[in-house]
């Protein structure tokens, strides 16, 4: 019996500028950052075919196998694209004498939800997972749970405030034991029901996302957690929730611990009780943080008040009035000579 | 083939290195001759791990046909449940393996990626459906005390993920060395209780990795056994069943 063999080659990291040639369909890959790590491998930016696009390389064939065919099962079965990121293909790449498994992707832009809550400010909480429940129950329509579902993986247009999920390493058809989870984000870490892939267990993730977007908990204390039983822990959680804690986040975190505590029977009873806080704001003043011209959010103040208030005439539209008169003038006079 | 798939497994927790009876990387082979694959997680924090313990880590898991993996407490949870399933993975893709060379000359890594997917779905259905039996074998000498909290913890975390799972699953625990002076004991723990026992372990002396790890083989393979002799019965039963009813 031969054990020379190590089960899986340990993954090195690639220096942007690398260039990794496809083993199967001759594409070329060159690395031009570390994204970062997921559950299944090492995500980089990379120039393919002079586009910017995303690939995962991995340790596991079987692991980015599997991701690659549960992706593009789920991408036929949705039809439409801008849910799952775009695929293309699946091949091994060639290091230094190794081959390593992996998966080509759209590359999304877009901010973390910390990024995107501390630009736009804490009223954005509820658009934002209003948003991600959607994007869930798309899944879950086709007999998916997400199942990885923590703020690393989750990725909102800066302007649109659109969600895009990133890592589908733990799509999980509905069911079947759960595979890829963080702890902070498991359901049945926290001692409040099982691993099994299920709506509610992306509901779960998704309440706790909204608890850490209000306020994070702090490192050390999830490391003290972790040596307590599943009680301490729930006690824990359900100590964030209540509402003597005043921050004005009272009314969100009530929702999110109903959610918590698997009251809400699907994602979009969860989602509507999320959307009930969205009330216009009369009055009050946006927030100067936001780009004040490019404002195309519909969102729970902007629509309303843009209709109230007129554009005021600034130097880019008197810029443009000039231009536009010089080159009709132009254009005139070239006519005039042309029919000369 | 597949029916009523069985895959042992051994995963051994120590922040330590072996110093008394027999080889564990021997024992290791001995066990994965017998089908039982061992994986071990090395536990870094404030442990007598350093380089010859990470070493023998590293040839126990080779030996064993499993994984090595070398962490932090606080990844323990975490890494217990990771390495189990990934060790089913690859116990599975290892008979895949075999019967692929000998049909076609090739590895599941040789082939294209399209028909590796098609091996890659079969191997994840075998492993939520196969039975499993896990042997844990936790080292409890004295450097382990301060992390048992964190063992019971991630113990109680695995029994959750496995309980998950469509397959049927089995945990032993096995505990190095023994309280009253042996290398190991065995305990065949039931459902949660299993953390809560594991998490009241404390022993001091030796660190008899081998003998505890031959403790672990011969409990999975005596119970494997049993099961068989078991299910055995269960047919018999089942001929003479029909045969009386045919004569009936």
């Amino acid at each position: 019996m031969s054990v020379s063999r190590r089960p899986y080659a340990p993954l090195p990291e690639f220096q942007p500028g690398t260039v990794l040639p496809g083993k199967w369909r001759g594409r070329q890959y060159r690395i031009m950052r570390l994204v970062g790590r997921g559950a299944n491998g090492t995500v980089y930016q990379v120039l393919r075919e002079r586009a910017l696009v995303a690939i995962k390389i991995g340790e596991n064939a079987t692991a980015i196998a599997l991701e690659y065919e549960r992706m593009r099962e789920l991408t036929a079965s949705i039809g439409i694209p801008g849910i799952i990121p775009e695929l293309y293909e699946h091949d091994d790449v060639e290091h230094g004498g190794e081959v390593y498994p992996m998966l080509a992707m759209e590359f999304i832009r877009g901010v973390s939800p910390e990024e995107f809550v501390g630009v736009h400010g804490r009223k954005w909480i509820p658009v934002c997972l209003s948003r991600l429940l959607r994007r869930l129950e798309t899944l879950h329509a086709r007999g998916y749970a997400f199942c990885d579902l923590k703020s690393a993986n989750l990725i909102f247009d800066q302007d649109t405030a659109e969600a895009r999920l990133i890592d589908f390493g733990g799509l999980t058809p509905i069911g079947q034991a759960v595979r890829e989870f963080t702890e902070l984000y498991d359901r049945a870490w926290w001692g409040l029901g099982t691993r099994k892939a299920d709506p509610h267990y992306d509901m779960f993730a998704c309440a706790l996302l909204g608890l850490q977007l209000i306020a994070p908990i702090n490192p050390a204390d999830l490391d003290r957690l972790r040596t307590r039983r599943p009680a301490e822990r729930e006690a824990f959680l359900y100590r964030r929730c209540t509402s003597e804690i005043n921050d004005g986040q009272q009314q969100l975190r009530a929702i999110l611990s109903k959610a918590l505590k698997g009251q809400y029977r699907e994602p979009a009873e969860f989602r509507m009780a999320l959307d009930s806080l969205l009330v216009p704001l009369q009055g009050e003043q946006r927030a100067p943080a936001e780009h004040a011209g490019r404002a195309t959010i519909p969102g729970p103040d902007g629509v309303l008040k843009r209709a109230r208030q007129r554009r005021r005439w600034d130097l880019t539209d008197w810029g443009l009035l000039v231009a536009v008169t010089v080159f009709v003038a132009v254009m005139g006079t070239l006519l005039w000579l042309g029919s000369l | 083939m597949w029916d009523g798939v069985t895959l042992q497994q051994l995963l051994l927790i120590t922040d330590g290195c072996s110093n008394t009876g027999t080889d564990p990387v021997y024992v290791a082979q001995t066990g994965r001759a017998r089908g039982v694959t061992t994986s071990v997680i090395g536990i870094l924090d404030d442990g007598a791990l350093g380089e010859q313990g990470r070493r023998e880590a590293e040839n126990i898991a080779e030996a064993g046909g499993g994984m090595c993996r070398i962490i932090r407490v606080a990844e323990l949870s975490h890494t217990m449940q990771m390495v189990t399933q990934q060790t089913m993975q690859l116990t599975l893709q290892q008979v895949v393996n075999k019967e692929l060379r000998n049909l076609v000359g090739q590895e599941t890594d040789a082939l294209t990626p399209d028909t590796r997917t098609k091996v890659a779905k079969f191997v994840e259905t075998v492993t939520e459906e196969a039975d499993v039996q896990i042997g844990l074998v936790v080292d409890v000498s004295a450097s382990m005390t301060t992390k048992m909290p964190a063992v019971r913890e991630a113990v109680r975390d695995l029994e959750l993920g496995l309980a998950a799972r469509t397959g049927s699953h089995q945990l032993f625990v096995i505990t190095y060395p023994g309280m009253h002076g042996e290398d190991a004991v065995a305990h065949r723990l039931e459902e949660t209780r299993v953390a809560d026992t594991i998490g009241a372990m404390r022993a001091a002396g030796n660190t008899p990795t081998g003998p505890a790890l031959d403790t672990a083989i011969r409990t999975l393979l005596e119970n494997r056994e049993q099961r068989a002799a078991l299910r055995e019965d269960r047919t018999d039963a089942d001929a003479k069943g029909l045969r009386r009813h045919h004569v009936g």
